[in-house]
């Protein structure tokens, strides 16, 4: 499994399922409850996962390959295909590490602390603290290379903006046209009060990166899910912000004033960008909704399911109004600014390799 | 209560620049508030920004004078606030980290994460935990 397996380029590195596929080799049975987000843009985004457990890009990236239903791989046996795949590489993108580098010689195939393989934990346990930290130094920057690749994913100007450009540039006469009445219709509503939208989506993407109640599945417990459980992992994180590995451990400012109770977190996800979001479908933290008009739809009712907290209110628009917005949302699409070389796969170094 | 400026309908060229750059100043200046409260007491509120940004944790210097002009001092401050219309309280978990000369405390950690109106309450309480002073400043965010 790659991370391109659900993240796939040609759907704007989405999955297009309600629920992302469950690695072959796993031996849960457990099911994923999330839906494959975007990783466009997700630099900008200052939390990562719907419920914000990781505070920076490089640390949401080690989440996954030690996932055991996504690449159910564990921190010895990534750090070890690194270092004797791309040891080159790994030393120039990381100067100066060659004297911290594990001894690989010495240690055991596999080991991790999350594994759920009982024996790969006591490997784990039986480390010193040093190798653990020399492994956990790795595995960070493997982190932080990631996140460097997924930095260099983001979306192109889209028609929008080259109407708002438009607007503010006296000499082009034509901005007007980069929107049809019907997307100036659907954008008027957007802004409106009376919809609310930029109250959450706002900012370059959309969206204000923080978390909101929105209800639109009643599959979850309040208490337990959303932001409220996000915030306590974010914290327990040992590669977070304020942990050994981050670089900049002095300007920590999300994660030390992150609000960690309230009501508010309860249920409560990220807010998603909404660049491109007509080619991302199904929608929402569950995949629960098939297309936007479904979106659309439940924003104009916005059922309560009984919470106590909910920041919706039924918009009550018309069925054109809806149509309007929803040509609008169709309106920021566009393509990526990448470089084609950042999208086109690399020939694997040597075969029979399963990360 | 100050308006940042309320209007989204008409105005729409000028929220959907800010839309995409909400991130940048404001035209509508908000560095400076002075108010009272119901005791006489002059609160003000000081900002580094022209007026508080969307979406970006920043401080707050926030001072308190008794009704003869003398600072309130030695005090503990405490700062809470939300969106009443919503129902939610601020995304973050602000803390007064210092008071930097008397009677004004520095209250750092604090961030907006919608346009609208918003209330932010601060106390003042002496070290037996009585309230010496408090105020709910409203103000509206806007593009
Ligand atoms: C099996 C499918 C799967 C694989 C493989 C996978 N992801 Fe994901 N990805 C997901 C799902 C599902 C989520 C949302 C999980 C959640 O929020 O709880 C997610 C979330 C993310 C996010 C957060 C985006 C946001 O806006 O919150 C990023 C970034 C990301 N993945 C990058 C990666 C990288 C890098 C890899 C490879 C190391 C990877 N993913 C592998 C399914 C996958
Ligand atoms: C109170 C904050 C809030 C408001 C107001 C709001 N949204 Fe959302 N929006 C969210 C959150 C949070 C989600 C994700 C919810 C989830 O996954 O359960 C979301 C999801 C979406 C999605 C699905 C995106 C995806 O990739 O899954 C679309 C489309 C969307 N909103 C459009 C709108 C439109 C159009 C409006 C105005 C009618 C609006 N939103 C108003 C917070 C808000």
């Amino acid at each position: 499994m790659a991370c391109a397996t659900c993240h796939i380029p040609e759907h704007y590195f989405t999955d297009g399922r309600p629920l992302p596929i469950v690695a072959t080799n796993t031996s849960l049975s457990e099911l994923p409850t999330r839906h494959t987000p975007t990783v466009v843009g997700a630099a900008l985004h200052r939390w990562q996962f719907w419920d914000g457990r990781a505070e920076s890009l490089w640390a949401q990236a080690l989440g996954p390959l030690e996932n055991p239903l996504e690449h159910n791989s564990d921190r010895l046996a990534i750090v070890r295909y690194v270092l004797n795949e791309y040891r080159l590489s790994y030393l120039q993108a990381f100067p100066n590490s060659e004297s911290t580098l594990p001894k690989l010689e010495r240690l055991p195939e596999h080991g991790s602390p999350l594994s759920h393989v009982a024996e790969y934990q006591t490997n784990w346990r039986q480390l010193s603290g040093e190798q653990r930290s020399e492994i956990n130094h790795v595995f960070a920057n493997i982190g932080k290379a990631l996140a460097a690749y997924q930095a260099k994913i983001l979306p192109d100007e889209s028609r929008f903006d080259r109407f708002v450009d438009g607007l503010n540039l006296p000499t082009d006469n034509q901005s007007l046209s980069y929107l049809d009445l019907h997307e100036q219709a659907g954008l008027k509503l957007f802004i409106s009060e009376q919809t609310g939208c930029i109250q959450c989506h706002n900012g370059p993407l959309f969206s204000n990166s923080d978390f909101q109640a929105t209800l639109s599945s009643a599959e979850i417990i309040p208490e337990r899910e959303g932001r409220v459980a996000g915030i306590a992992l974010a914290h327990a994180d040992p590669f977070n912000c304020r942990g050994i590995y981050s670089d900049a451990p002095d300007s920590c400012d999300e994660l030390d004033f992150a609000k960690v109770n309230g009501i508010e977190l309860q249920a409560a996800f990220k807010v998603p960008g909404l660049r491109n979001v007509a080619k991302t479908a199904p929608y929402m933290h569950d995949g629960g909704f098939a297309s936007l008009s479904e979106v659309l739809r439940y924003y104009n009712q916005a059922p309560m399911h009984g919470f106590s907290h909910n920041e919706l209110q039924p918009l009550r628009l018309q069925p054109y109004q809806l149509k309007q917005l929803e040509s609008f949302l169709v309106a920021l699409n566009s393509e990526l600014i990448t470089d084609a070389y950042w999208l086109t796969p690399p020939t694997p170094p040597s075969q029979g390799d399963n990360s | 209560m100050p308006t940042i400026q309320g209007a989204l309908g008409p105005g729409f060229q000028i929220v959907i620049l800010y839309l995409l750059l909400s991130n940048a100043g404001h035209a509508n200046d908000f560095s400076y508030l002075r108010e009272n409260d119901a005791n006489g007491n002059v609160w003000e509120i000081r900002l580094a920004t022209a007026s508080p940004p969307l979406n970006q944790i920043h401080s707050w210097y926030i001072s308190a004078f008794n009704s003869e002009g003398h600072p309130l001092t030695d005090l503990t401050l405490s700062i809470s606030g939300g969106m009443r219309a919503h129902g939610h309280g601020l995304p973050t978990t602000p803390k007064v980290s210092a008071e930097i000369s008397p009677g004004i405390y520095q209250v750092d950690g604090i961030k907006f994460q919608m346009w609208g109106e918003w209330q932010v309450q601060s106390e003042l309480t002496d070290q037996h935990g009585n309230t010496v002073g408090n105020h709910e400043f409203e103000f509206i965010l806007a593009p």
